[in-house]
C-alpha cells in the first residue's frame, strides 16, 4: 500500500512539474516613438540564453519553470531595462525601453555631421545643439552668442557683454535674424545674454565672411538663427531651470500631421529675488526682470505646403521707486521687442522650392523719470524705436546636380523714430522734444549659382539693393563669389569675395552705463557704411574615422570698412535722453564717420565625434580704425583689436549619464586710452571770484586705444548628469564660471590718487540648472 | 545636498573679494607741453590767476606752482592792459581792478611769459549782459529721512546768448543753515553745482534740486558764462566724477573718453569769462 501511495505521489509531483513548465515571450518598443525595436537582448537569470527581438520586436523563450527571473533588456542607445519576475504562467510582456540619448541631442542643428571638405562654407561658423547644451554654462545659460564668441573670429567687447564682434566689426554691424526676421534688440540683462531661447533653436549660422548673396544689410555678420516646429504628432513638453531665468516650451499637435503649435517663454527671477530682500518699506527695487516668448504656428497643408505663423516677443525692465508721506520718486526704463512674421514654403517640383516671407519687427526704449515732493513734481521721459516691414521671397532651382540658382527679392520699409523726450514741471509748461523722424524703403534682388564642375564649385551671386530715405537714393550693387577647389575627398581650397553696405546705423554709448541704443537711418549727411572682405581657407580632414574625426580649418581674411561709424568723444546718449545745455539733437552732428581695417588668420581645430568632443580656436588678428575727428585723425587700433584669441573646448563622455566639459579662452588686454599727462584744477569761487585751493585733477589724453588691458583668461567647468524618468528625460548640470576666480578687466579708470585700477565683474560664479523633457506616451 | 550648499558657499565666499584692483608697470609718458594756467575774469574788484606745472600721470608729487612767471592781459576794446602781481607760492597772481577793469561784451587776450618755457596765449569775451532768475518757485517742505525738512525748488530764466556769443549757465547757492549736530545757524559759502542739474529747451533754462529748510535767506547765483569756461567746468566735472569711479554709481557716469578742453594755446587750462546776477530767497 505504501509503495502505491508513493508511486501516486511521484506521479502527482512529476505531472505538476511538467504543469508548470510554461512560456515566456514578449515584445520590445521604443518609448519615445512606439517603434518596434529589432535585436534588443533579452536575457532571464538563471537561464543561459539570451534571445534577440526579431524584426517586429518579438521574443520567445523555449519553455522554462516556474519561478522568481531577473528580466534584463539591452539595447544600443537605450537604457537598460531590469525587472524582477515572478512567472507562474505563460506569460506576454510589453517593453518600453526609454531612449537614452536625448531628443536635444539627436537633433543636429548643422550640417557638422559631415566633413566640410567639399563644402561651400567658407567664413560660417555653426553650433549644434549638442554643442550649444554641452558647453559649460554661465549661471545655468547655454547662451548661443556667448557659445559663438568661443569659436575663431567672434569676441566680445568684454566680459559681461554677449554683443559679437567679428572679424574686426563693431556689435551694431550684426544682423540678428531670428526666423528670416530681423532682431532690432540683440541682448537681455545690459548686453549679459542673447535674445535666444536655447532650447528651441533649430539652427544657428553666423556668417561671417563669403556671405551668399540672399543676406545684406551689414557689415560684419549675419546671425541666421531658426527656431523648430512642433511635433505634428506628440505632445511634448520641455524646459529648463537656472540661476538668472527659467525657460519652458510646449509642442502641442493640434490636428495630427496637420497642424502643430509651439510656445516657449523664458522668464528671470531678480525682481522676485529682490521684492523679498527688500521687505515692503518705502523704498522699493531696483527690480529688474525680462521675459521672451516664443509663438510658432505651423500648418502643413498638404504634403508640398507649408504655413508657419511666428512671434516673438521680449522685453527688460528696471524700476525703482521712493514712496514717502511727502515724496514720491520714480526710475521706469524698459526695452522691448515684437515681431510677427508669416512663412510660405512650397515645394513646386522635386527641383524647385519658393519661400515667402512676411515679417513686422518693431523695437522700442522707454525711459521715465519722475519725483514729486510735496506737489513739485517733474517728469523726465524719453522714448526711441523702430518698426519696420518686410516681405522676402526666394526660389531655388536644382537645374542639374551640378548646378542650383537660388533668386528672390525683397522690399522693406522702416520708420525710424530715435527720440522723443518730454519734461514737465509744476509751474513749466509741457515741453516735447522730436528728433526727427525718418521713413525710408528699401528694394533688394539677389541671385545666387551654384556650380560644381569636376572639382571646383563655386557659388557667384549678385545681389543689387536700393535705399531710399528723404532727399537721397543710395544704389549698391554687391558683388559675391566663393570658390574652392577639392584636392581630394580630405582637402580642399576656398577663397570668397564679398560686398557688404549698412543703411541703419546703431548709436551704441560708449564704454559702460544702461544700454540706450538709438536705431537711426543713414541720412543725405551720413552714408551708408561699406565693406568689402576676401578670404582665403584651407579645409584638411586629418581623420576621417568617424569616432576620431579631426578636421583642421585655416582661414586668411582682409576686410576692409568704409564710413564706419562712432559718437564723437564727449557725446553720448545723455545728449538725447535728457535736456542739459548745448545738447546736440541732430544727432548726425555728434557722430564721426571714418573708416576701418581688419585682417587675420583663424585655424580651427576640431573633434566632432566620439567620447571626447570639442575644438581648439586661434585667432591672430589686427584691426583699426581712422576718424578724421578722433585722435587727430591718426589711425588707431580698435576696442575690439585683440591680437591673440585662443580657445579650447571639451566635452568627454565618461559614460552613458555622465559628462564633463570644459573652456579656456585666452584674449590680448582690449585697446584702451589712458591719459598721458595730469594738472591740477583750481576750485575757482565763482561768487568771491578767487582760488579756492586744488582740489581736482584734469587728464590729458593720450594717443586713442594705445595701451592695453591686462589680457583676458578663464577656465569654465562643468559636470552633467542625465537621468531618465517614467515622464522623460531630465539632465542636471553643475557649473563653474572661471573657475580659478581670474579678475579679469572689465573696465580701467584713474582714481583720484593718480593710479591705475582695474575693475573685473565676474568671480568664480557656481551655478546649478536642470533641464528637463516630458514626453507624452502617445 | 550637503556637498552642493558647501561648494556654492565657498565659491560664494570667492565671489565676494574685492574687484578692483591697482595696475602697476604702467609706464607714462613725459608731456611736451608742461604749463597749466587759470584765469577768470568777471567785473569785480580783482583779477586772479593760477599757473602750475603739468606733470606725467606717474609723477604723483604735488606740482610746483610757477612763481616768476610774467601775466598779461589786454582789453582789445580800449587797448589797455594790465600785467598781474605774484600773490603767493602756488603760482597765485593777480591785481585789483581799479584802474584795469573787466567789462562786459569787452575782448581779452591773455599772455603768459616763463622763463625756458614757451609762451601761453589766449583770449575770451564777457557776456554781453548776465542772465537773470525769472520765476523761482518752492515746494512744502518734507522729511529728507535724516533730521531736517527740505523743499524742492525750480528756478527757471531765459537764455541770453546772442548770435555772436553762445552763452551758459551754472548755478551756485550759499545762505543760512542750521548746523545739525551743534543747532547753531551758520553762513554756508556759495558752492557751485553740478552742470546736470540744469536742463534746457529752446530759449529756456530751468534749475531743478532741492534746499534745507531751516534757517532763511538762501542765496542762489547765476552765472552766465562765455562758452569756453562753460566747457571747461563741464570736463572739469566729468573728470572728477570719473576719478570717483569707485564710489559713486559706474553705470550712471559717463565712460567714453573725457576730451580734455582748454583755449591755452600752447598749454592748458582756462581764460574764461562771466557775469554773475543774484537772487536772495526767504521763504520763513
Amino acid at each position: 500500500m505504501k509503495i502505491y501511495v508513493t508511486l501516486l505521489i511521484l506521479l502527482c509531483c512529476s505531472f505538476w512539474g511538467n504543469c508548470q513548465m510554461i512560456r515566456f515571450s514578449g515584445k520590445v518598443l521604443d518609448k519615445s516613438n512606439q517603434k518596434l525595436l529589432e535585436g534588443a537582448s533579452i536575457q532571464l537569470s538563471s537561464i543561459k540564453m539570451v534571445k534577440y527581438s526579431d524584426k517586429t520586436g518579438e521574443f520567445m523563450f523555449p519553455k522554462f519553470k516556474t519561478g522568481k527571473y531577473s528580466l534584463t533588456i539591452k539595447y544600443l542607445g537605450f537604457l537598460n531595462y531590469k525587472k524582477i519576475l515572478d512567472i507562474q504562467k505563460d506569460t506576454l510582456i510589453e517593453v518600453e525601453l526609454t531612449p537614452f540619448v536625448t531628443e536635444l541631442e539627436e537633433v543636429i542643428v548643422s550640417s557638422k555631421v559631415e566633413s566640410s571638405v567639399n563644402k561651400l562654407n567658407i567664413g560660417i561658423n555653426s553650433l549644434s545643439k549638442e554643442q550649444i547644451l554641452n558647453v559649460p554654462s554661465i549661471a545655468g545659460e547655454h547662451d548661443l552668442t556667448r557659445i559663438f564668441m568661443l569659436t575663431p573670429g567672434v569676441k566680445s567687447d568684454n566680459e559681461g557683454s554677449a554683443g559679437l564682434y567679428v572679424r574686426g566689426g563693431t556689435s551694431d554691424q550684426n544682423l540678428f535674424l531670428i526666423n528670416s526676421a530681423p532682431l532690432y534688440k540683440n541682448s537681455h540683462l545690459f548686453g549679459f545674454l542673447s535674445p535666444f531661447n536655447s532650447d528651441i533653436i533649430e539652427k544657428a549660422d553666423l556668417y561671417k565672411g563669403g556671405f551668399p548673396a540672399r543676406f545684406g544689410g551689414r557689415l560684419s555678420s549675419i546671425l541666421d538663427v531658426r527656431l523648430k516646429s512642433a511635433s505634428m504628432n506628440k505632445f511634448k513638453i520641455g524646459g529648463s531651470i537656472g540661476f538668472i531665468s527659467s525657460k519652458l516650451y510646449a509642442e502641442i499637435p493640434i490636428v495630427k500631421e496637420k497642424v502643430s503649435l509651439l510656445l516657449a517663454g523664458r522668464r528671470s527671477y531678480f525682481d522676485i529675488f529682490t521684492a523679498f530682500f527688500n521687505g515692503s518699506g518705502t523704498t522699493s527695487g531696483p527690480y529688474y526682470k525680462f521675459y521672451d516668448f516664443n509663438g510658432i504656428l505651423t500648418l502643413k497643408l498638404d504634403k508640398k505646403n507649408i504655413i508657419q505663423l511666428f512671434t516673438y516677443h521680449d522685453k527688460d525692465r528696471l524700476t525703482g521707486a521712493f514712496d514717502g508721506e511727502t515724496e514720491t520718486q520714480k526710475y521706469d526704463q524698459s526695452w522691448n521687442s515684437q515681431i510677427w512674421g508669416v512663412s510660405f514654403t512650397s515645394h513646386l517640383s522635386p527641383i524647385i522650392n519658393n519661400y515667402i516671407d512676411f515679417t513686422l519687427s518693431d523695437y522700442n526704449m522707454d525711459l521715465e523719470v519722475f519725483r514729486d515732493q510735496q506737489g513739485e513734481a517733474f517728469i523726465n521721459k524719453f522714448n526711441s524705436q523702430i518698426n519696420t516691414f518686410g516681405v522676402k521671397n526666394t526660389t531655388e532651382i536644382e537645374i542639374t546636380d551640378n548646378y542650383a540658382v537660388k533668386f528672390g527679392g525683397i522690399y522693406n520699409t522702416y520708420t525710424f523714430r530715435p527720440g522723443q523726450l518730454r519734461y514737465q514741471g509744476k509751474n513749466i509748461n509741457f515741453i516735447e522734444s522730436k528728433l526727427d523722424s525718418i521713413q525710408s524703403k528699401e528694394v533688394s534682388l539677389f541671385i545666387e549659382n551654384e556650380f560644381k564642375f569636376n572639382k571646383w564649385i563655386a557659388n557667384l551671386g549678385f545681389r543689387y539693393s536700393s535705399y531710399q530715405v528723404p532727399n537721397q537714393t543710395y544704389q549698391f550693387k554687391e558683388p559675391r563669389l566663393t570658390l574652392g577647389y577639392i584636392f581630394n575627398e580630405k582637402s580642399s581650397l576656398k577663397m570668397a569675395l564679398s560686398q557688404m553696405n549698412q543703411p541703419l546705423q546703431l548709436l551704441t554709448n560708449p564704454g559702460l552705463g544702461f544700454p540706450v541704443d538709438l536705431w537711426v537711418s543713414s541720412t543725405d549727411k551720413i552714408i551708408p557704411q561699406k565693406s568689402n572682405q576676401i578670404s582665403l581657407s584651407y579645409n584638411h580632414d586629418i581623420s576621417q574615422e568617424k569616432n576620431n574625426f579631426l578636421s583642421l580649418s585655416i582661414e586668411a581674411y582682409y576686410k576692409e570698412m568704409n564710413n564706419i561709424i562712432s559718437y564723437r568723444d564727449g557725446y553720448s546718449s545723455t545728449d538725447f535722453t535728457e535736456f542739459s545745455q548745448n545738447n546736440q539733437r541732430e544727432w548726425d552732428k555728434i557722430v564721426t564717420q571714418g573708416k576701418g581695417k581688419s585682417y587675420g588668420i583663424e585655424a580651427l581645430l576640431e573633434k566632432k565625434y566620439g567620447k571626447l568632443q570639442g575644438w581648439i580656436g586661434y585667432t591672430l588678428s589686427w584691426t583699426t580704425n581712422q576718424f578724421e575727428n578722433l585722435n587727430l585723425g591718426k589711425e588707431f587700433y580698435a576696442r575690439q583689436d585683440r591680437r591673440h584669441d585662443l580657445s579650447v573646448v571639451a566635452m568627454y563622455k565618461l559614460n552613458k549619464r555622465w559628462s564633463l566639459n570644459a573652456s579656456w579662452i585666452f584674449q590680448t588686454g582690449q585697446a584702451i586710452t589712458l591719459p598721458k599727462a595730469v594738472y591740477s584744477i583750481p576750485a575757482y569761487g565763482f561768487v568771491k571770484d578767487k582760488f579756492l585751493g586744488y582740489p581736482n585733477l584734469a587728464y590729458i589724453n593720450g594717443e586713442r586705444n594705445s595701451y592695453r588691458m591686462i589680457p583676458t583668461h578663464r577656465l569654465d567647468i562643468g559636470v552633467q548628469r542625465k537621468t531618465t524618468h517614467k515622464w522623460g528625460i531630465g539632465q542636471w548640470e553643475l557649473s563653474l564660471y572661471n573657475a580659478y576666480n581670474r579678475q579679469n578687466p572689465y573696465y580701467y579708470y584713474i582714481d583720484s590718487g593718480q593710479r591705475v585700477k582695474s575693475v573685473s565683474l565676474f568671480g568664480i560664479i557656481p551655478s546649478f540648472s536642470y533641464m528637463f523633457k516630458i514626453y507624452s506616451s502617445k | 545636498m550637503r556637498l552642493i550648499i558647501g561648494f556654492l558657499l565657498i565659491t560664494f565666499l570667492f565671489t565676494r573679494c574685492s574687484r578692483t584692483s591697482v595696475v602697476e608697470g604702467i609706464i607714462f609718458p613725459i608731456p611736451n607741453q608742461t604749463l597749466s594756467v587759470f584765469c577768470f575774469l568777471t567785473p569785480s574788484d580783482s583779477i586772479h590767476a593760477a599757473i602750475k606745472e603739468i606733470r606725467s600721470v606717474s609723477n604723483t608729487n604735488k606740482e610746483f606752482g610757477i612763481e616768476n612767471a610774467e601775466i598779461t592781459i589786454e582789453d582789445l576794446n580800449t587797448k589797455e592792459t594790465i600785467q598781474l602781481k605774484h600773490l603767493s607760492n602756488g603760482g597765485y597772481f593777480g591785481n585789483s581792478q581799479t584802474t584795469f577793469k573787466v567789462k562786459p561784451n569787452h575782448t581779452y587776450v591773455l599772455t603768459v611769459h616763463s622763463p625756458d618755457k614757451i609762451t601761453l596765449r589766449s583770449s575770451c569775451t564777457v557776456p554781453n549782459q548776465g542772465a537773470v532768475i525769472e520765476n523761482f518757485t518752492f515746494g512744502d517742505p518734507f522729511d529728507d529721512g535724516f533730521i531736517s525738512k527740505r523743499r524742492r525748488i525750480e528756478a527757471s530764466w531765459q537764455d541770453v546768448s546772442t548770435e555772436t556769443q553762445k552763452l551758459n549757465y551754472l548755478i551756485s547757492s550759499g545762505g543760512k543753515f542750521k548746523d545739525s549736530f551743534t543747532g547753531k545757524t551758520v553762513e554756508a559759502q556759495p558752492s557751485l553745482k553740478s552742470f546736470k542739474n540744469i536742463s534746457q529747451s529752446g530759449t529756456s533754462l530751468f534749475y531743478n534740486s532741492d534746499t534745507t529748510d531751516d534757517t532763511f535767506p538762501k542765496f542762489y547765483y547765476l552765472h552766465t558764462l562765455e562758452y569756453n569756461l562753460y566747457q571747461f567746468e563741464k570736463m572739469a566735472q566729468l573728470m572728477d566724477e570719473i576719478s570717483k569711479k569707485s564710489t559713486s554709481s559706474f553705470l550712471g557716469a559717463y565712460q567714453g573718453i573725457i576730451p580734455e578742453f582748454t583755449n591755452i594755446q600752447n598749454g592748458y587750462g582756462i581764460f574764461g569769462a562771466y557775469l554773475t546776477t543774484s537772487l536772495t530767497v526767504t521763504i520763513k
